[in-house]
């Protein structure tokens, strides 16, 4: 994959200079807006009837931050956390998660800081959280205040916004906090960090590519 | 439960093994509603990896169930049939811990120096404890069926060509090792091994590429007349020396003294024909665990609409008078499928009417060494050669490297044919390789110590005819065999994929992220050609539109 060029340079378009590729892992229950992040994100769109989203549970973006192009591997859950299923192997890896849940559903939180206890057990030490509280276009149905949601994110060092997928709001923002607060450098990601294994593409003859920056 | 599954599917597949999940994986790819449940609550059965806590708590005995009282959800001319049997199931022989519990008070005073460590003295590092080992339990994933992989083989092609491989990382296998003249000695593989090998004399390195050469390229008269004689009497008769024959028969052919000359040739070629893409030898090893394999598979699956389940409490599969597969009871709900697909062990106990005659006696060790020490941590594999009629023994030596184990810790894996017990096949081996409490004689290597060990057996069941004829749209998947590598296992499944599904491609290449097309997206920024594109439209999945163009760099 490392040697791919991306096909879409957004949101800040081309750069020269260092390209650091991360593993970014969403989660958080089902229809708390998951795939509708990514997808405002990476293709700027959203649908109200989104469904599972079949065939594209694997996507790239890149973002700009000085010199550095930060490229994120986006892994959504691909349905799998419907029946409390998902696999190990998804976190494998990650140095980054973005937490979701739904601001007009209680339980959404819960489950969320669910998912936040789940990570400090199994991921990376080093992962960096983002909690996000989507559908704040939704607000005049809110059940879960602002201040709570951010208390809590404080306290376990988790970055915090409220995001709308429909209306973009802090959706690119989220992203770029995350890419500002990963270690740019190989040095800083430690040992068990990353896999740091091989990946196997076509017609690779054996080049390294490593979790983390690459260049 | 939290929500009822949906109710109709295609093919309904029950355990979560490598033979199950590649088939899963594939109906999902091609559009088929699929559902893929187990009753564990994790991915794998048999071919799971487990951190330490669990391994140690492993249960091997299959619950049975069968819920009479659930009639009102069959129809008329239904039968239910029980899920699950006890004739195919892990025996484990012994579980070993060689640490005390935790450190008494006043040893973790005395042991606080650390010149200790440095001391000569072989001991077990006295800093481990079982109580420590438990604390790092997260840290492990301890393979019950361990593989390696062929850089070239039919699992890494297999990977490319499904584009299934960006779900895992891999590790290259640094050195391959073989038992000659009472020691360890690394294996030339490559040329360039070969040439700067100062175990090999210039003659033989000469010697040695002609033969591996000509194994390569030989074409059918480089071996008249050896259709009947062994591999051995082959590269006796090409004059080569005793050390040269044991490198090629027992480590790069993976042979015994029987091996006939044509699988020798043939088991040559598919080491050699691996060398030279990924890393120094030509293996592979998934990074946390074979049990990521599985995982990686379902996941394909997942992406492409099929439906996951673990921890479902299976009650009984619903066959009509004609012996037709209908559905399953899972709960207390009823799921209906066209075709089933399951684990043996799933097959119900009245049915089977076949057991496994054939055993693998496995091993995994808790080291605090590598077997053949050396500046950097490597990921070994050892073919423990067939000499002096012991029997052969594959040995996988995992570092920390691999994310199989803490540092400083290594997981070793043995296995061999069963002939007797797990603990009497591989005690051969265990001596040569480990630190031994009774024999404190001097030495001037030091051996591991093993920390913690784990003998047990697992029925090989490959080889049993799986045609279950009195039921119909119903296919069985095997459990763990022999091989290094999972190419019974790809080949079975694509079989069983075939059966059910004949005018479909097996795997096809998944789209990359950019290739995709969401619904309403204006084409601009993606690459295509003509009308090959990848749509996206989930409610309206065939196999027109899961298409993917290919060569897109």
């Amino acid at each position: 994959m490392a040697n791919r060029t991306p096909a879409a340079q957004r949101p800040n378009g081309s750069t020269q200079g260092k390209i650091c590729q991360f593993k970014l892992v969403l989660l958080g229950e089902s229809a708390v807006g998951k795939s509708s992040l990514v997808l405002r994100f990476v293709k700027g769109q959203f649908h109200e009837y989104q469904e599972s989203t079949i065939g594209a549970a694997f996507l790239t973006q890149t973002v700009c931050l000085d010199d550095t192009t930060v490229k994120f591997e986006i892994w959504d859950t691909a349905g799998q956390e419907r029946y409390h299923s998902l696999a190990p192997m998804y976190y494998r890896g990650a140095q980054a998660a973005i937490v979701v849940y739904d601001i007009t559903n209680q339980d959404t939180f819960g489950r969320a800081k669910t998912w936040v206890k789940e990570l400090q057990r199994q991921a990376n030490p080093n992962i960096v959280i983002a909690l996000a509280g989507n559908k704040h276009d939704l607000m005049n149905k809110r059940m879960v205040e602002y201040e709570e949601a951010q208390a809590y994110a404080e306290e376990n060092g988790l970055l915090f916004m409220e995001t709308s997928a429909k209306t973009a709001m802090n959706v690119n923002d989220i992203f770029l906090a995350i890419a500002k607060k990963l270690p740019k450098n190989e040095q800083t990601a430690g040992p068990g960090g990353s896999g740091q294994g091989r990946r196997l593409v076509e017609g690779d003859t054996g080049a390294k590519t490593a979790g983390n920056c690459c260049k | 439960m939290d929500y009822e599954l949906p109710s109709e599917f295609d093919l309904i597949v029950v355990g979560t093994g490598v033979i199950e999940s590649i088939v899963a994986a594939a109906a999902s790819r091609i559009g088929k509603r699929v559902l893929h449940i187990d009753s564990n609550n994790y991915y794998g059965g048999l071919w799971a990896s487990f951190n330490l806590d669990s391994i140690n708590k492993l249960v091997t005995e299959n619950e049975l169930r069968n819920e009479l009282d659930k009639k009102d959800l069959l129809k008329e001319n239904e039968t239910l049939y029980s899920v699950g049997n006890n004739a195919f199931n892990l025996k484990i022989q012994s579980q070993t811990w060689n640490l005390p519990e935790k450190l008494e008070e006043q040893n973790e005073v005395q042991t606080e120096t650390v010149d200790a460590k440095e001391d000569v003295d072989v001991k077990v590092d006295e800093s481990w404890t079982q109580e420590k080992l438990l604390k790092l339990s997260r840290k492990f994933n301890i393979d019950l069926t361990p593989k390696l992989h062929f850089a070239r083989g039919d699992f890494v092609e297999l990977l490319i060509a499904s584009n299934i491989a960006r779900y895992s990382e891999f590790r290259s296998v640094s050195r391959v090792l073989t038992w000659l003249n009472g020691q360890l000695e690394v294996v030339p593989c490559s040329r360039s091994d070969v040439f700067s090998s100062n175990k090999v004399s210039v003659i033989e390195k000469r010697m040695l590429m002609k033969l591996l050469t000509s194994c390569v390229d030989g074409d059918e008269k480089e071996f008249a007349g050896y259709e009947n004689k062994t591999f051995q009497s082959y590269l006796k008769d090409r004059k080569l020396t005793g050390n040269l024959i044991h490198y090629v028969l027992y480590a790069i052919a993976m042979s015994t003294d029987d091996t006939m000359c044509l699988e020798g040739v043939k088991n040559t070629k598919r080491f050699l024909g691996s060398l030279g893409r990924y890393g120094k030898t030509p293996f592979l090893y998934s990074m946390y665990g074979s049990g990521e394999i599985t995982q990686a598979f379902c996941r394909l699956s997942a992406v492409f609409g099929g439906i996951y389940a673990l921890n479902q409490p299976l009650n009984g599969f619903i066959f009509n008078n004609e012996h037709t597969f209908r559905g399953v009871l899972c709960g207390q709900q009823r799921i209906n499928a066209e075709h089933l697909v399951m684990s043996l062990e799933k097959v119900p106990q009245s049915v089977v009417d076949f057991s496994a005659k054939e055993y693998i006696s496995r091993a995994i060790f808790i080291t605090d060494r590598s077997i053949m020490e050396s500046d950097k941590e490597h990921l070994t594999l050892l073919l423990f050669p067939s000499i002096n009629g012991k029997r052969t023994c594959t040995i996988l030596e995992l570092g920390s490297l691999t994310g199989t184990c803490p540092k400083d810790l290594y997981i070793v894996h043995m296995f061999t044919k069963q002939y007797t017990s797990p603990e009497e096949d591989l005690k051969h081996c265990v001596e040569k390789l480990f630190y031994k409490q009774e024999e404190s004689g001097e030495s001037e290597i030091i051996l591991p110590n093993i920390l913690w060990s784990f003998y047990y057996s697992v029925p090989n069941t490959f080889n049993l005819g799986l045609k279950c004829e009195q039921l119909h749209n119903v296919y069985m998947c095997s459990g763990p065999d022999m091989d290094l590598d999972y190419d019974p296992a790809i080949a079975q499944a694509k079989e069983i994929f075939t059966s059910i599904y004949p005018d479909f491609e097996f795997l096809p290449r998944a789209p990359d992220p950019e290739e995709i097309i969401i619904e309403g997206e204006d084409n601009n920024n993606v690459l295509n050609d003509d009308n090959n594109e990848v749509e996206e439209h989930s409610d309206n999945r065939t196999e027109e539109n899961l298409q993917t163009q290919r060569n897109i760099d």
